[in-house]
């Protein structure tokens, strides 16, 4: 993680009831896409990001928010390191892993992608709920 | 292989009620991260950078055609239709939903499985040698007392939050398939004077920020004394392992602070007091679990002829590969199978569900139900008939997984690294995969040499102990990589040496061909494997290859 | 026996085990200091009780009633009390050794044990080589981060007592609602029948 606040950034972390990477958005949701994050240029609006991400995650939303840097090109938000790169786009090798099943296609249950919803998580499986338009 | 008992599937269930409380608690907030991260870790579960990954253990490394249909079959489900075998012989899936895992955590325990303490600051998943029970190198079975370890350090009370992670493996030849002095116990079975088996006894061992190989404590403990003097140690461990720098926790920091004379003496005045305690193995015990080990019914009608001429096209990659991924077998007439996971240019131990039933599918008809899981991420048909493995090599064939590569430049170790990893500074498995293709045409030619790599200090891929070792570091916000070379994790371990300045992700791949080529010039000959020539050579003659201008 | 394939093992059916920990446990009984009392902080048997004792800083005056000591202070003034009439405790943080307090442990009717995080373990075998090598029956109290999660854990090692402030425990504790993992496979220092066909290690918490 960057030592002093950074300049652009995104706030992301892991939704606690499946561990899928989301940004917060500028309407407070949390969202699968980089391209509907809310982003901060300044120290006034990373503080914003950050004290949002304390009250999720003590809410159980997610679990371990943190601001990532990001850089602007084409109209895209392009993650600085490799670490926020590769949490972004998915392992880079999924291509060449056997056998792989993207989400969604994966055997019987669906995902569930919005955890704004009040979710029974204790074992009987997901309420499918309408999902958010990444 | 040993079967629950009515005490043992009970016990399994209750742990899986209790996480499943657990993760009740933690959704509805009565439990913190904080709180909750140490209990889900020894259930097996990480966070990782994309989702949570379960860690199944596969005791010693054993399973059976069921349990392997299982796992295909949660990888089917529950994730994303594969799994990763790691380098202490477990399993790792890599999409799983938290919500799932109680459900998962049952599906195991259906089929005598479970991801008790594969994680944490506790005893973890005891490792064995891999070819256990079917090489002819071997005193005896190690298994045994792999599962007798197994059971008593499961939830143990008072050494369920140790100052780290605590790993043991235990062996049975001098030929050391299981890295036993790179582990914090390393126990390797043998006969004592007195006739009797016992085990030479290190402590100390292990990777990560301060590689360290483990020293002998203890040369001849009788059987009956293995848990005594496990618990001795352990408590002594627990008691005044450091607790206050997470790099500084492990026993090999102890031992190599206070020597080993003295952790032995602490050790041994401990033991003696406990040693006729509650803990004492009863010798019919021991006997006992062994008959869970007892060798299958082997067919004792002698052997065909030797494996006929080939008649197909692919006759001689059939002969490779019974050269190569073959291994002789105690009862004549039988050899043991490695499958190698390490496709030309695919990713290191990684499986998918079809592969994983089919290979429960050839365990269970030409290996007495028997699939072994090693160290270096391939996996074992412990026990096959060598008229069978014609019909093996095509069924493997048919599933892609029938490289003749085993030990080879391209059967490399490689962590998850970046591409998964929270901890990672680097990615691995596009690094392996580029070397695989680089080298894979003159592998034959190149012969023995063990890659391994780390995506970061950690050293999960056990890159201290590669023939050619590669460390995976961050270096001004980019994936930067050290060479490290002459380690081994055999019973001539020993520590790779830094190369020097480190290689970007190209670099890296040109800086172990430059070195295979150099060995390749220099050796004394073919029979002479890196490893040795490295020995005889010293590191000059590679630093030259990868530095001089 | 082995497992029958796709029979679901036998289990109790149990999801959860609600036996409060210390519940018909207590091969040390003593005075109970104090009564019950929903607030207060020390767990016994089932139910919180006022804590009797007093922990006064090192420098402070001791009044005359149950004080715990810390192992400095006890080793300072040591000879100064010994025609001490109330009770005397002892709390022993993770690091201090207790060998050599072998000889006066007999003083003492209470050691506090401390787990300063929940993650520092070393109190576990300090309960253990009291109970087990040095034979202490005075009453063994785990203090600091005592957290549901542990306390099962801490009976087995020889705890008989434990202040709890972490709320969600508390509740946990009264409600009975304590997830256990009840049957066991090394011996510990708690009164554990033999469980099953391996006397000799496994034992049961029932």
């Amino acid at each position: 993680m960057s030592k002093r606040a950074p300049d652009v950034a995104v706030l992301t972390a892991n939704r606690l009831h499946d561990g899928i990477v989301v940004f917060l958005s500028a309407n407070g949701r949390w969202v699968e896409s980089i391209e509907a994050a809310a982003v901060a240029r300044s120290p006034d609006e990373v503080r914003c990001l950050e004290e949002q991400g304390a009250r999720d995650s003590a809410a159980n939303l997610v679990v371990e928010p943190y601001l990532a840097e990001v850089g602007e090109a084409g109209g895209r938000l392009i993650p600085r390191r490799t670490r926020e790169r590769v949490r972004v786009e998915g392992p880079s090798i999924l291509d060449d892993v056997p056998g792989y099943v993207p989400a969604g296609e994966a055997g019987v249950r669906p995902l569930v992608s919005n955890v704004r919803v009040p979710h029974n998580a204790g074992g009987e499986g997901s309420d499918p709920v309408s999902v958010e338009a990444a | 292989m040993y079967r629950y008992d009515e005490f043992d599937a009970t016990f399994v269930r209750q742990r899986v009620a209790q996480f499943r409380d657990q993760v009740a608690r933690r959704v509805s907030g009565e439990l913190n991260e904080d709180e909750f991260k140490p209990l889900r870790l020894r259930n097996g579960v990480y966070l990782q950078l994309h989702a949570y990954m379960l860690r199944i253990a596969v005791p010693y490394g054993t399973l059976s055609s069921r349990q392997m249909r299982k796992l295909a079959h949660i990888a089917r489900v529950y994730d994303r239709g594969y799994g990763h075998f790691t380098t202490r012989q477990n399993l790792q899936f890599n999409w799983p939903r938290l919500s799932d895992i109680p459900d998962i955590l049952d599906e195991l325990a259906d089929v005598e499985m479970h991801a008790i303490q594969t994680s944490g600051n506790c005893i973890r998943n005891v490792t064995a040698d891999h070819f256990a029970g079917a090489t002819a190198d071997e005193v005896a079975d190690p298994r045994p007392y792999a599962e007798i370890i197994r059971q008593w350090s499961s939830l143990h009370p008072e050494f369920s939050f140790l100052p780290r992670k605590f790993k043991v493996a235990v062996i049975a030849s001098e030929h050391d398939r299981a890295a036993m002095k790179l582990h914090d116990i390393g126990l390797h079975l043998k006969r004592l004077d007195g006739g009797g088996l016992g085990f030479a006894v290190w402590v100390g061992g292990g990777m990560g920020r301060t590689p360290l190989i483990a020293k002998l404590i203890r040369d001849d403990l009788p059987e009956e004394d293995l848990l005594t003097y496990l618990e001795a140690i352990l408590r002594i461990y627990n008691l005044h392992g450091r607790r206050d720098n997470i790099y500084k926790a492990r026993i090999k920091i102890l031992v190599d602070a206070l020597g080993i004379e003295a952790v032995a003496a602490q050790v041994e005045e401990e033991w003696l007091r406990i040693r006729d305690g509650a803990l004492k193995l009863p010798e019919a015990e021991i006997r006992r679990i062994e008959t869970y080990f007892a060798p299958p019914a082997f067919d004792e009608r002698p052997p065909k002829a030797a494996v006929r001429a080939p008649v197909s096209h692919d006759g001689r990659a059939f002969d490779r590969w019974v050269a190569r991924n073959t291994h002789a077998h105690k009862q004549p007439g039988y050899a043991i199978v490695t499958i190698s996971l390490k496709p030309i240019g695919g990713i290191p131990g990684d499986a998918s569900a079809e592969q994983m039933d089919a290979i429960a599918d050839l365990a269970e008809r030409y290996s007495f139900d028997e699939v072994r899981v090693t160290h270096e991420q391939n996996l074992v048909l412990p026990h096959v008939r060598l008229g069978d493995l014609r019909e093996v090599y095509r069924a493997l064939k048919a599933i892609g997984l029938a490289e003749a590569n085993a030990g080879l430049v391209t059967d490399i170790i490689a962590c998850p690294g970046l591409d998964y990893c929270a901890l990672a500074n680097a990615r691995s498995i596009p690094i392996a995969q580029r070397i695989s293709e680089r080298l894979a045409a003159r592998q034959d030619q190149i012969g023995d040499l063990k890659i391994k790599i780390s995506g970061c200090i950690n050293a999960c891929g056990h890159h201290h102990v590669g023939h050619i070792g590669i460390l995976g570091v961050e270096k001004r916000g980019e994936e930067h990589y050290q060479l490290l070379l002459g380690g081994s994790g055999a019973e001539d371990a020993a520590l790779g040496a830094i190369s020097g300045p480190g290689f970007g992700p190209d670099g890296i791949v040109d800086a172990v061909e430059k070195v295979v080529e150099r060995y390749l010039e220099l050796r004394a000959g073919p029979d002479e494997p890196f490893l040795a020539a490295y020995a005889r050579l010293g590191d000059a003659p590679f630093k030259e290859a990868l530095y001089a201008a | 026996m082995p497992l029958d394939e796709g029979v679901r093992p036998l289990a109790p059916s149990l999801s959860v085990d609600l036996r409060r920990p210390g519940e018909g446990s207590d091969p040390f009984p003593q005075q109970a200091p104090g009564e019950p009392e929903p607030d207060g902080p020390i767990w016994r048997g089932s139910a919180f009780h006022t804590d009797a004792w007093a922990r006064p800083a090192d420098g402070e005056l001791l009044p005359d009633s149950p004080v715990i000591l810390s192992k400095a202070r006890w080793l300072a003034e040591r000879d100064g009390l010994a025609g001490r009439n109330a009770p005397l405790g002892l709390q022993i943080e993770p690091g201090e050794a207790i060998d050599d307090l072998a000889a006066d442990l007999g003083r003492f009717a209470l050691i506090a044990l401390s787990f300063p995080k929940f993650a520092d373990g070393r109190a576990f075998s300090t309960a253990r080589l009291l109970r087990d090598k040095h034979g202490f029956t005075g009453e063994l109290r785990a203090v600091g981060a005592v957290l549901s999660d542990q306390i099962p854990y801490m009976r087995r090692v020889g705890f008989d007592t434990y202040a709890v402030t972490h709320g969600p425990t508390r509740r946990a504790l009264v409600e009975g609602r304590i997830a256990e993992v009840t049957l066991h496979y090394q011996p510990s220092t708690a009164d554990e029948p033999p469980a099953g066909t391996r006397p000799w290690h496994r034992r049961s918490g029932e």
